[in-house]
């Protein structure tokens, strides 16, 4: 076993459900390893509660977050985010970006791995496999920098970029899922993703005792690489939309593990659950059209400013999420590339200042605008709260709620909305860049809102190299913070209970917010 | 051979009665805001690739034009598949249906038993029963069978640990389990059916009382017992039929509250999540399959009325 570091990478974890689009990213040491293949005593039954069905068993379809846990049981990824951040070896042994730039990447294969198929995990199946992500993905735009995926030899890859991509590593993990390595027999029939498992992960899908959006049974994988990793004899993963319901589950021990929310968490403490939980999300609202196509105000960044400066972060982030909530104006959160501790309060709750700033950009009396919101993770009430601090400066708004995620995407593209109401996992720089600071067109900048300042900032910090890195992001991030692009409003905790007699391994911690179901939550 | 006429005669009405829900269906839904494609491309979709989940999902088409080719498949037998897990619809309706016909079935059955119990209990004892029925009418339709879902959860679920708090089990894989599994879902579903059915049979059974045929059993010396038994509650019984039916109907809407506290994979459950989801055709599915389901129990009611009035057989 070689153990080679090659760089600091970052990795990234996108949590997206119905209404808060969530993410982490890190920063961490990729080393080269492998685990040894041991005999894996396997527990009995661990049931985990999904809020909802998953989007799709397919990896590249699957949304990132809220459908890992179905995903990762039977894809094994290239990395691995280890509990405590760190990216472990998975499918490939070694890794790293090679010469400057951030713009080649090689990954060396684990020999003798087979897909739950019996196929073997080759290196053309590993490229294949990642073209194919990064083609057909629903995370597309965070590989758009990648320019081809090659099997350079019978067990490494290349990967490499038109323009740099210093976040590749952080792609290839369990969490990121682009990763996943799909079997050619799956790449073949895509269609038949969404139904069957075609990964070479420890545990497949056991179709005769799944009903699709109600419950997902997984059994061990009698071939996998590493059986040390299997700690359950079969994992269930079953769908409970009514977050009361879900808690009760896992109180009379039905279920073992779930995610909740703020308002729950002391029920479950006082029931004898255990609660873990970190910093995943931020909320507020975005203010994209900046260049006042549909709202004339908003072009101005005295307005942008005024709009910050009124509202009151710390009590609106109590009330909505008490303890698992904290005030910011960034979009990152703590541990991540482009998080600055002093951009956490650039706009302090200054209502007259405010008022001043819109007196000066020509609007005394405030104005009027078009907001969007969705409904669910807490959005819809905060965007509520913003705007009634708003509403005290002068600036008045009529507010369109939406209920389902296509709707708010729909509706976020339309261009009619110069605000949108917004949840969105936190992520390096770089990714936060593809969504909310290049000038294209998405969801979070659907008016291509172009800065070349910024956008030289950005690609900066993208070629750079790792010890340098850090600290363009948070130069990046200051810049956009200042020209007050959104009014974000609070960062929040992810918060996981479950039953801490039964299970062990159950880590949420700043560095992998998201519990590793597939390897390390066993039986305790 | 009338009853087989009856019965072919209101099937084959029933259906422009399905054509004309799933049209309806089908133009609500494509009126609700959003957008399949938009859901499944993505938040960091391109425009060429949300174009091109457009196009595969044939959403470019003309509205008439989306509903004619489902309702050629449809009459086909093809009722598609999931726009989002890619299962064939009448698959997932088929492992739907048992779970909410158990629901459906049970609590109407616990309510019509139940109910008409207490109604008769209530209209030959009169008094206190009278308000006790009333009472619990009130109680019945006031109490949201979501609310009294999870107050019935807290108590015998996670207090007692009496009964399961989610999930179904199969009778083919444990009928205990299956019945144990059906309690608490059942009971919420009946609260409210069983006590509309008890004021009801209350009322019909006094109101057949106060009939002059009874009045001359009564006056030639019939038991009480024969005249309640073979005569009072036969004729009672066509209006408590008539509940019934309803109740049936109105238990298939109360199972999307009930499945989604219990998290049991019914028909309610399915739906729900399609409509968030805007997966058209299983939601156009599922609808079919409810509209089904509302004709036969309609027909079932018919067949009742059949069986105990005469009149109605020969009309």
């Amino acid at each position: 076993m070689s153990k080679k570091c090659k760089r600091q990478v970052s990795g990234t974890v996108l949590l997206r459900g119905l209404a808060v689009a969530a993410s982490v990213a890190l920063t961490a040491t990729g080393c080269s390893g492998s685990s040894t293949g041991d005999s894996g005593a396997a527990g009995g039954t661990l049931t985990v509660v999904s809020a909802s069905p998953p989007a799709s068993l397919d990896p590249t379809k699957a949304n990132v977050g809220s459908d890992n846990w179905f995903v990762n049981l039977t894809y094994d990824t290239l990395l691995r985010l280890g509990p405590n951040g760190q990216l472990e070896p998975d499918l490939a042994t070694t890794w790293g970006y090679v010469g400057t730039g951030n713009k080649v990447f090689d990954l060396t294969i684990r020999p003798g791995v087979t897909f739950s198929d019996g196929s073997p995990v080759t290196a053309q199946a590993v490229a294949a496999s990642l073209n194919y992500a990064r083609r057909n993905g629903l995370n597309v735009s965070w590989t758009s920098a990648v320019s081809s995926v090659t099997a350079t030899g019978p067990d490494t890859v290349q990967i490499q970029c038109a323009t740099p991509n210093p976040d590749l590593p952080g792609l290839l993990d369990q969490v990121s899922l682009v990763g996943s390595v799909i079997s050619p027999a799956g790449l073949a029939d895509p269609s038949k993703m969404g139904t069957a498992s075609y990964g070479a992960g420890p545990y497949v899908l056991d179709a005769a005792k799944t009903v699709a959006g109600d419950h997902y049974t997984y059994s061990p994988n009698p071939d996998y690489w590493d059986k040390s990793r299997i700690h359950w004899k079969q994992v269930v993963i079953k769908i409970v939309s009514n977050p009361d319901s879900a808690l009760q589950a896992v109180q009379t021990g039905e279920a073992d593990a779930l995610s909740i929310g703020p308002s729950q968490a002391a029920t479950a403490v006082s029931d004898g659950l255990t609660v873990k939980y970190a910093p995943v999300a931020f909320v507020g609202v975005n203010l994209v059209d900046r260049d006042g196509a549909v709202s004339k105000p908003l072009a101005s960044l005295k307005v942008r400013q005024a709009l910050n400066y009124a509202v009151d972060r710390t009590a609106i982030a109590k009330a909505l999420f008490q303890q698992y909530g904290a005030p910011t104006d960034e979009i990152s959160i703590p541990g991540q590339l482009g998080y600055a501790p002093d951009d956490d309060n650039q706009y302090p709750y200054d209502p007259a200042k405010a008022k001043q700033l819109l007196a000066e950009a020509g609007y005394p009396n405030g104005f009027s605008m078009n907001v969007e919101t969705q409904q669910g993770g807490g959005i819809d009430l905060l965007t509520q709260a913003v705007l009634q601090d708003w509403k005290q400066i002068g600036v008045t708004t009529n507010v369109t709620t939406d209920t389902t995620i296509g709707q708010w995407l729909s509706n976020a593209v339309s261009r009619k909305f110069p605000a949108l109401g917004f949840g969105y996992g936190a992520a390096p720089a770089y990714l936060l860049s593809l969504d909310w600071m290049l000038p294209h067109a998405t969801a979070f900048n659907p008016f291509a809102t172009s800065d070349p300042a910024l956008t030289s900032l950005l690609a900066q910090a993208a070629a750079a190299p790792a010890a340098q890195q850090p600290a363009l992001d948070q130069d990046a991030m200051r810049y956009v913070v200042g020209q007050a692009w959104f009014v974000s409003v609070a960062r929040l905790d992810g918060i996981y209970a479950y039953s801490g007699n039964k299970l062990t391994g159950f880590d949420v911690s700043q560095g992998n917010l998201l519990p590793d179901i597939a390897w390390t939550i066993a039986p305790k | 051979m009338a009853v087989f006429r009856m019965v072919l005669r209101r099937l084959l009405s029933s259906i422009p009665l399905l054509f004309a829900v799933s049209a309806l269906t089908f133009v609500l839904v494509s009126l609700v805001p959003g957008d399949p494609a938009r859901t499944i491309a993505g938040e960091h979709a391109t425009v060429a690739q949300y174009t091109a989940v457009r196009l595969q999902m044939g959403l470019n088409q003309s509205l008439p034009l989306q509903y004619w080719h489902w309702l050629v498949q449809a009459v086909h037998g093809n009722l598609g598949s999931s726009l989002f897990s890619g299962e064939p619809v009448t698959q997932l309706l088929s492992n739907r249906l048992p779970v909410s016909l158990s629901l459906i079935i049970s609590g109407t059955a616990v309510s019509g038993v139940l109910g008409v119990a207490l109604g008769l209990f209530s209209a030959r004892r009169g008094g206190f029963m009278v308000k006790a029925v009333d009472g619990l009418s009130l109680f019945g339709l006031g109490v949201p069978p979501f609310w009294l879902a999870l107050v019935l959860v807290e108590v015998f679920a996670v207090k007692l640990r009496w009964f399961p708090a989610i999930g179904y089990v199969s009778p083919a894989t444990d009928p205990a389990q299956w019945a144990r599994s059906l309690v608490l879902p059942v009971v919420s579903l009946s609260l409210g059916a069983s006590a509309i059915i008890a004021k009801q049979t209350r009322d019909s059974v006094l109101d057949t009382f106060n009939k002059d045929f009874i009045r001359v059993m009564q006056a030639n010396g019939f038991s009480q017992r024969s005249i309640l038994y073979r005569h009072v509650l036969k004729n009672a019984a066509i209006p408590v039929v008539t509940i019934l039916g309803v109740v049936f109907v109105s238990l298939l809407a109360a199972t999307v509250f009930v499945e989604t506290v219990f998290a049991m994979p019914g028909l309610g459950l399915l739906i729900q999540q399609a409509t968030l989801q805007h997966d058209i055709p299983v939601i156009q599915g599922a609808v079919l399959y409810i509209t089904l389901l509302v004709v036969l129990a309609n027909l079932l009611v018919d067949l009742a009325y059949g069986l105990l009035d005469p009149r109605v057989r020969a009309a």
